[in-house]
């Protein structure tokens, strides 16, 4: 796609946040809650099946449109991000893992927002270390039977369809659709969260619950290694170029926050070290914004490697995000410390979520390391080869 | 050294994609010594995102697109194997 493409995909979204009034934004985080009507207006925005090919109701918009879609998102709020991420992982779980049957039965209508998806992987006990989850799928004549317990589901409170990892009997992982009309399934919504807190973050208890065989995505077996995988890759290019778009938000309202206000005489961004706090913010997002963008673009093309670049892009943007924002409430003083006053304070709060979401940034590190060491040892033994002429 | 069996030593396609794979995994393993029949889950060589890498690799490498019924890591675990596997779907089908 070509840059003035990705221009218009990213105003489109904009123009869709920019109906929703900052004062409600904020609203729904103190509530804890997202309107229904706002839901009902996400769903039919037809941006929450960009990347989807036309052919599945989708608009086949590349990486590079995608993430600057979850930018205006992020920017506007962390809470809408992680919905439009976790339902766009249900969908890409499908897109990369499901059998044609089954992209074309969920796909179109997951695209067009008629049916919104949740992504139910984490346990009470079990987080980073997925493959120890304990929920259950037990063969029976009408399928499964699955049973267990899902913490912190983003959005699984207004989801209609969720895509719930758990193990057979013969202890393999497996992926499936569970619709949240199913009987024996209860999702009760969480409150007192840190952040992302109109996501409609849920628990979900499953007992017994009936699925068809039809509803298992993926070969059993590739549930967490390939199903879950592929779903969270997507996901940390969502929340890293969330992350952007927060950071962006964060440097506009320090800058105005620092041209207005004034102290010993003069605006605060006349100060030093005020500069040197805006300075340091806006480094961060510009290097956040370059790996986001590498990371999209390797992606585009089909890269290998493009999942490193995400992961990379991930931590850095996440890490520096969560800086950006505690230098940002600092730049607002008292102001900063008021829901009521500024955005920041829940910026704050938000963006220290996403340090853990998508996988730990822990866990980001060990990836990183483990797959860059091999890439810095094969640089090294070109060198010495260059160096040496064999 | 924990080895695999290669998955299907009938190979369809003549051209022998090991030397490929190779660099590939070689960018993320380094200089650790593997054989091709080295299984390099089990060995702990590489993180939890290489299914994913290697399914991408053999996309592009032979332009196709690997269906759901191939997602299986049994056909990813080594260097024969999955040299196997893009032979296999390299050759054109028969009748």
């Amino acid at each position: 796609m070509t840059e003035s493409e990705h221009i218009a995909h990213r105003l489109e979204a904009a123009q869709l946040l920019a109906s929703f009034a900052p004062a409600d934004i904020a609203a729904w985080d103190q509530a804890e809650s997202l309107p229904e009507e706002v839901s009902m207006t996400l769903a039919r925005s037809g941006l929450l099946g960009t990347f989807i090919d036309t052919g599945h109701g989708g608009r086949g918009w590349d990486a590079v449109s995608f993430g600057l879609l979850c930018a205006e998102f992020g920017q506007a709020s962390m809470s809408l991000l992680s919905i439009v991420t976790v339902h766009s992982m249900v969908m890409e779980a499908i897109r990369l893992s499901g059998t044609q049957q089954q992209r074309d039965e969920w796909l179109p209508a997951l695209a067009d927002g008629s049916k919104m998806g949740a992504f139910a992987l984490t346990e009470p006990d079990f987080g980073s270390d997925a493959t120890g989850i304990q929920t259950t799928l037990v063969a029976c004549s009408e399928g499964y039977r699955v049973s267990g317990r899902k913490k912190w589901i983003s959005h699984a409170a207004r989801a209609d369809v969720l895509l719930v990892f758990g193990k057979l009997e013969d202890g393999s992982a497996v992926a499936c659709l569970l619709p949240t009309d199913t009987k024996g399934l209860r999702v009760t919504p969480m409150r007192g969260l840190l952040g992302f807190r109109a996501a409609m973050v849920s628990e979900i208890e499953m007992q017994d619950c009936v699925i068809p065989a039809a509803n298992l995505i993926g070969r059993k077996g590739a549930g967490i290694s390939y199903v879950a995988a592929g779903a969270l890759d997507l996901g940390r290019l969502a929340i890293a170029f969330g992350c952007l778009g927060a950071m962006e938000a964060c440097v506009a309202d320090s800058v105005a926050y620092a041209t207005k206000r004034k102290q010993f005489g003069q605006a605060l961004v006349k100060h030093q070290l005020i500069q040197k706090m805006l300075a340091d913010m806006i480094t961060s997002y510009k290097a956040a914004e370059r790996l986001c963008l590498h990371a999209a673009e390797r992606r585009t093309v089909g890269d290998p490697l493009a999942a490193m670049a995400t992961a990379t892009a991930k931590y850095f943007a996440s890490t520096h995000a969560v800086t950006v924002a505690n230098l940002a409430v600092q730049v607002h003083g008292a102001v900063g410390c008021s829901a009521a006053e500024s955005r920041v304070e829940r910026f704050y709060r938000d963006l220290k979520i996403t340090e853990i979401i998508e996988g730990s940034n822990q866990m980001q590190q060990i990836m990183i390391a483990q797959n860059g060491m091999g890439e810095f040892v094969q640089s090294a033994l070109k060198r010495k080869r260059l160096q040496t002429g064999q | 050294m924990n080895t695999v069996t290669n998955a299907n030593p009938i190979s369809n396609s003549s051209v022998d994609y090991r030397q490929d794979i190779r660099s590939f995994l070689e960018h993320f393993i380094g200089e650790e010594d593997f054989s091709d029949d080295d299984d390099i889950f089990e060995l702990g060589l590489v993180s939890s995102l290489m299914a994913m890498q290697l399914v991408l690799f053999v996309e592009k490498a032979l332009s196709i697109r690997v269906e759901s019924e191939d997602l299986n890591l049994d056909n990813f675990r080594s260097i024969a194997r999955i040299d196997a596997f893009m032979r296999d779907k390299a050759a054109p089908a028969h009748d």
